[in-house]
């Protein structure tokens, strides 16, 4: 689980982010909405990064 | 063996969860399509047909919740099919697919929390995936 807040105030298709709301996103969520520069991460699940670490040693 | 609790199963629409999600199931169907004749020495056969699969789900209602009743209302006037995941990112398995938004519901009820439910209706193939 990751948790993104919301930096700039964007419209992501029919919805309304606005600066500061902090919500639950999945990985290429959180990808997307960080290139777009219109959010930052705010804590990533341990479990997750674990599994993420694991990948990358393999 | 490792047992998943129901309450890490999420439901994801556009890979938002869902804030304040109270249940959320999936239910896939295949058709069969009956071949039985006389050579079928008395026993029904069947090949299988198309596959479907819808998905529902509550939440209590929170008006400034960045995934929850506004957000799919929204969705639900547009008409326009929705990605959506369900699984649980701690274990990292996933079902996924798209699908429209078929049937909303809102209920008010004294001495009790205001609450939403939702119905998809899966639109093409529905995956198990490890998406996070």
């Amino acid at each position: 689980m990751i948790t993104i807040r919301i930096t700039k105030n964007y419209k992501d298709g029919n919805r309304y982010r606005l600066k500061g709301q902090e919500f639950d996103v999945l990985t290429w969520k959180a990808d997307e909405l960080i290139k777009l520069k219109v959010a930052e991460l705010v804590k990533k699940d341990i479990e997750t990064t674990m599994k993420k670490e694991d990948k990358e040693t393999r | 063996m490792a047992y998943v609790k129901g309450d890490n199963i999420r439901f994801y629409n556009g890979g938002v969860a869902f804030t304040l999600e109270m249940e959320v199931s999936i239910s896939a169907s295949l058709d069969t399509i009956e071949t039985t004749d006389k050579d079928s020495a008395g026993w029904k056969t069947f090949i299988s047909g198309d596959k479907g699969w819808t998905c529902s789900g509550s939440a209590n209602l929170d008006w400034l919740a960045a995934e929850n009743i506004t957000q799919t209302y929204a969705d639900f006037v547009a008409g326009t099919a929705v990605a959506i995941d369900v699984g649980s990112s701690t274990n990292s398995k996933f079902y996924s697919g798209n699908g429209i938004i078929n049937s909303f519901s809102f209920e008010g009820p004294r001495n009790g929390l205001a609450t939403f439910s939702f119905e998809v209706q899966g639109t093409g193939a529905l995956t198990e995936g490890t998406t996070t």
